[in-house]
């Protein structure tokens, strides 16, 4: 299948760089997807899972982005689900609004830590992106 | 609970993706609708550049000030949470189908799967588009596709893009729903 | 006094004109009171010698009384009912008159006329075997050709715009052996089917029973057809349950007229079964009343232009 798919950024490298999480308390897994809600890359999920995980976050990052554009609060950043479970996070990757990451942490997870890794994370893939 | 009890009232717009889910809605909202469409990644699946991937909203406000609220879903399978989300409490939804694309009997199958168990009164109703492209089915294709599945709903053609049509849909909608609780046989 | 209704065809703009006017003048002084009516609807048809002989003969082949507009050198042959152009009220009250004698001397040619059935009946016949590659062929009053067969009526595209206006009346089918022209345009079959049932006449037709409940198997496509809100509301109580025409008429406050030919449209278009004929659909069995539902559909159906 051919994707309009950002050309610069690879699969493998962005694989990399989600890596990175594998060092930081609790999280579970981690997938990076396109606004309309396909998977790009992931970390530590199953192709299902990570499957769902972009179609749901892609609806939520659109419906932040419609609430903030609402509010008149400009454009969408981030927006993070807390349950007594765990948190999940996502956040727009650099300043398009092609795609977004979803992070998932369970209970022994720092939110602050989890929300400062993944705003790394963020930066980096948008330098993958965007160098 | 129904959303009526509720004091709320909704119709959903559903059907795949390029049926005109979004232009329906936003040719009979009173408000510029709520929309969530991002650039649609996958022109294999269809060519066009935008794709709902939360939802539509729009809606009409009636005389007495009660608010009937229109809900269009996303139209891939990936999004189907959101159906669900969405078809919950509905009074009666709104399949949209290009008959012009590839499967789209299938399509209608899946949708009509999907919505039915979330509409009482038998609200639903099929609005074809684009039945006059050559070898596209006709909606007796469609209907007969719902006859041997024992459904008896309306399958008009329509162009979404006429507030006409889209009009007519709400108002066959509404008139099944009107019979059903005047005629209805109770369950 | 009784009404009857007149419709002039084919009549120079200054003929159609001066009659119009003499028509409101003879009001109240004639034997009846006269309508103007569509061609299809017209008890009396008005014509002009001029154009075209086959014109008048198809006209003739109507059964309905017409009255022959000529000029000085016209050379048609004698009519029961003739004006010389130009005209005088006086004239035209006359023959209108005599009109009116003739078809009050002949009761029940109108509605209960059975021949204005024929059409209706010999597509009847022919709608389960509509798809086959015989055609079959009739005409309108106007004598424009109108072909049926391979699953599809053809007829030109003027013909077809009257009669999705309701304005076509059209005589039995009957088989021939010739083709219609090949870039004639065309309708599916159970359209035309559709559209005859909805302009026949007022009564019940006569293959349908006043003590059967008729219900509908498939909605027709109004998108195609047209709709109007009385046809969307018979539709969808026919789909609840069925209905004798008489209990539907009362149900709904339609007009029986509205009913009958609904219900002679559905079946003929083959979407009405009796009631028992076939298994009852899988959605019915959900309706369910629910309170708050009806002052919410009520407010609803003002909105959308519906009968509250």
């Amino acid at each position: 299948m051919s994707k309009v798919r950002p050309a610069k950024l690879s699969r493998e490298l962005a694989r990399k760089v989600l890596e990175g999480y594998g060092e930081v308390a609790g999280v579970q897994c981690a997938v990076l997807f396109s606004s309309d809600g396909f998977e790009i890359a992931s970390h530590a999920a199953d192709a299902a899972a990570s499957a769902r995980l972009a179609a749901i976050g892609s609806s939520l990052a659109a419906l932040g982005t419609a609430l903030a554009g609402e509010a008149g609060l400009g454009d969408f950043e981030r927006t993070t689900i807390e349950s007594n479970g765990g948190a999940v996070t996502i956040m727009r990757v650099g300043s398009s609004r092609s795609m977004s990451l979803a992070v998932v942490a369970g209970k022994d997870a720092v939110l602050g830590q989890l929300l400062w890794a993944t705003q790394r994370c963020c930066q980096a893939l948008a330098k993958l992106l965007d160098p | 609970m129904s959303g009526v009890e509720a004091g709320e009232f909704k119709i959903v717009f559903t059907g795949p993706m390029g049926a005109g889910k979004t232009t329906a809605i936003a040719a009979i909202s009173e408000v510029e609708p709520v929309r969530t469409e991002v650039e649609n990644t996958d022109r294999v699946a269809h060519a066009k550049e935008s794709t709902t991937v939360g939802f539509d909203f729009g809606r009409i406000t009636l005389a007495d000030g009660s608010v009937v609220r229109l809900y269009g879903t996303p139209g891939q399978m990936r999004y189907r949470f959101m159906w669900d989300i969405l078809g919950r409490g509905a009074a009666g939804v709104i399949v949209l189908l290009d008959a012009s694309a590839p499967g789209a009997l299938v399509q209608l199958d899946v949708f009509v799967d999907a919505f039915i168990p979330h509409v009482a009164h038998g609200a639903l109703v099929v609005g074809v588009g684009r039945t006059d492209v050559p070898n596209a089915p006709s909606t007796d294709a469609f209907a007969a596709r719902l006859d041997a599945r024992g459904i008896v709903a309306p399958v008009l053609s329509v162009d979404v893009r006429r507030q006409g049509d889209v009009m007519m849909l709400v108002r066959t909608l509404v008139c099944i729903l009107g019979s059903h609780t005047a005629h209805g046989v109770p369950a | 006094m009784p009404t009857l209704k007149i419709c002039d065809v084919g009549l120079q703009p200054d003929t159609s004109h001066a009659f119009h006017s003499m028509l409101t003048i003879v009001a109240g002084r004639s034997k009846a009171a006269w309508q103007l009516a569509g061609v299809e609807h017209a008890d009396v048809l008005f014509a002009s010698s001029e154009g075209d002989g086959s014109a008048f003969a198809a006209w003739g082949a109507t059964g309905k009384p017409v009255v022959l507009v000529i000029d000085d050198r016209s050379s048609w042959p004698p009519a029961p009912f003739v004006l010389r152009h130009p005209f005088r009220v006086m004239q035209l009250l006359s023959v209108l008159d005599d009109v009116a004698d003739l078809l009050a001397a002949s009761p029940g040619r109108e509605r209960g006329d059975p021949s204005r059935w024929s059409a209706a009946e010999s597509l009847r016949a022919l709608m389960p075997q509509s798809g086959n590659a015989a055609w079959h062929v009739t005409r309108t009053p106007l004598g424009e050709e109108v072909w049926l067969g391979h699953g599809l009526v053809r007829a030109a595209a003027r013909t077809i715009a009257r009669l999705r206006a309701g304005e076509l009346e059209v005589a039995a089918f009957h088989p021939t052996g010739t083709s219609p022209p090949a870039d004639a345009p065309a309708i599916a079959a159970c359209d035309f089917a559709w559209y005859v049932g909805l302009s026949g006449p007022a009564r019940l037709a006569p293959w349908l029973f006043a003590d059967v409940a008729y219900r509908l198997r498939r909605w027709p496509d109004f998108g195609r057809l047209g709709v109007n809100t009385g046809m969307l509301e018979l539709c969808a109580m026919s789909t609840v349950r069925a209905w004798t025409p008489a209990a539907l008429v009362e149900a709904s406050g339609q007009l029986a007229a509205d009913v009958h030919r609904f219900l002679a449209a559905a079946s003929l278009a083959g979407l009405l079964v009796a009631n028992g004929s076939e298994q009852a659909p899988a959605l019915l069995a959900r309706g369910r009343v629910q309170s708050g539902w009806d002052r919410f559909l009520g407010g609803l159906r003002r909105h959308l232009g519906l009968a509250a």
